[in-house]
């Protein structure tokens, strides 16, 4: 498995590179009215409209520095299949982070720690994903699905209306 | 667990600024490093310049002219399409399906087979050790024959193409090269095509001002082992 490693402020923190469809720079998103901060907005992403997590205020209440190895992260998972059966909702987010610039491989990893010990109280401390010892780092490896809460994928997810056919349509 | 210890954990000084542009792979390569890291990029003084590099803010206009490329939806790609290899025999340009062509060679010598070789079959040609029929692909789809045969016309190749285990040689004037044809610029040959067989002609498409028949290589090569014995 490989992982694809960033920095939020201070700390190390990876997405598996399945989840990966693109690493884009840091373009500028359409912000929404009354969505939290760490919603920069909704951007275009090859002709589709897809929604920008800023993982800065997102985890750590501070916005990123806005550098050259400030980049996007385009992320697809899928929450399951929809409740009206009409097969899978699959979710594009843009997670925006610093230093995207290198991968490593979890063949390195010496030792792991499958869940922060909070399972009972996620809301004081939401589970995001195990913690890594590869190489000397400790590193967080981020589940996209859990990024954010579910009412809000949920939100993204909506059925499409019938009578529009186009894969536009689909977010 | 034993640790390896891979080559990004050694301390490599710098000898000078932008060391990879004198020293380095780029330079005149008397770096001593090179003996371990056999290329600059494996070496951790780049992958620290790199890091410097992209730590500083975007250039006026690049995150803007990126919104636009992000902006253009995917090309879809034509599943249709399909990749051919471009020849010219004599004045017709002709080409066959990649998938069944195994290489182009320049021309060699191609051995007459004594009551063999006539119309259809040059002969034998050996090719990487193996001797390989040989056969006239202007006889095989009943084409004139060229005029004169040039002995050294340096764009002449020789086309393997492989068909059920089956392996042939043609001898061609020219190959222009590979290109992927779009499924909907394949166009029928006319009924009224006179001269050349048509029949291992599937389609026509039009190729840099000029109009290329597709060979079917089934159609092409069936048959042409008994027709050769026969």
């Amino acid at each position: 498995m490989q992982l694809l490693t960033f920095t939020i402020g201070a700390e190390e923190y990876a997405i598996e590179s399945r989840r990966v469809v693109e690493v884009v720079p840091f373009v500028a998103a359409r912000p929404i009215p009354r969505t939290p901060d760490f919603i920069r907005g909704i951007f275009t992403h090859r002709g589709r409209l897809i929604p920008l997590v800023d993982l800065g205020w997102l985890l750590i209440d501070k916005p990123l520095r806005e550098t050259l190895s400030t980049r996007v992260v385009v992320v697809e998972f899928s929450l399951g299949p929809h409740s009206n059966g009409t097969g899978d909702q699959r979710i594009r987010l843009g997670v925006a982070a610093e230093n995207v610039v290198s991968l490593c491989s979890s063949a390195e990893v010496e030792t792991s720690l499958p869940a922060l010990p909070t399972p009972e109280a996620p809301a004081l401390a939401p589970d995001l994903g195990r913690l890594l010892r590869i190489g000397g780092r400790t590193v967080q490896v981020l589940d996209v699905e859990r990024l954010l809460p579910v009412t809000l994928l949920a939100g993204l997810v909506a059925p499409t209306p019938a009578s529009t056919g186009d894969q536009s349509a689909s977010y | 667990m034993s640790h390896d210890i891979t080559i990004e954990d050694r301390q490599v000084v710098a000898p000078m600024a932008d060391c990879w542009r004198h020293v380095g792979v780029t330079g005149d390569r008397s770096c001593p490093e090179l003996k371990t890291f056999i290329h600059c990029r494996n070496c951790p003084v780049l992958s620290a310049a790199a890091r410097r590099f992209f730590d500083r803010p975007a250039p006026a206009g690049y995150l803007e002219s990126w919104r636009e490329i992000l902006e253009q939806p995917d090309v879809a790609v034509d599943a249709d399409a399909r990749g051919v290899l471009i020849f010219r025999l004599g004045t017709e340009w002709l080409a066959l399906p990649t998938a069944a062509v195994v290489e182009v060679t320049p021309p060699r010598q191609v051995h007459r087979l004594p009551h063999r070789s006539g119309p259809l079959l040059a002969g034998i040609v050996n090719i990487r050790g193996q001797l390989q029929l040989c056969v006239r692909l202007e006889g095989v789809l009943g084409m004139d024959a060229p005029a004169t045969e040039p002995a050294a016309v340096s764009s002449a190749r020789l086309l393997v193409v492989e068909r059920a285990g089956a392996r042939w040689v043609f001898r061609v004037d020219e190959v222009a090269g590979v290109d992927r044809v779009p499924g909907r610029s394949l166009r029928d040959v006319p009924a009224t095509v006179s001269g050349a067989d048509t029949r291992a002609t599937v389609a026509l498409f039009a190729w840099q001002d000029r109009t290329v028949g597709l060979l079917d290589e089934a159609r092409l090569l069936d048959g042409l082992q008994r027709r050769i014995s026969g």
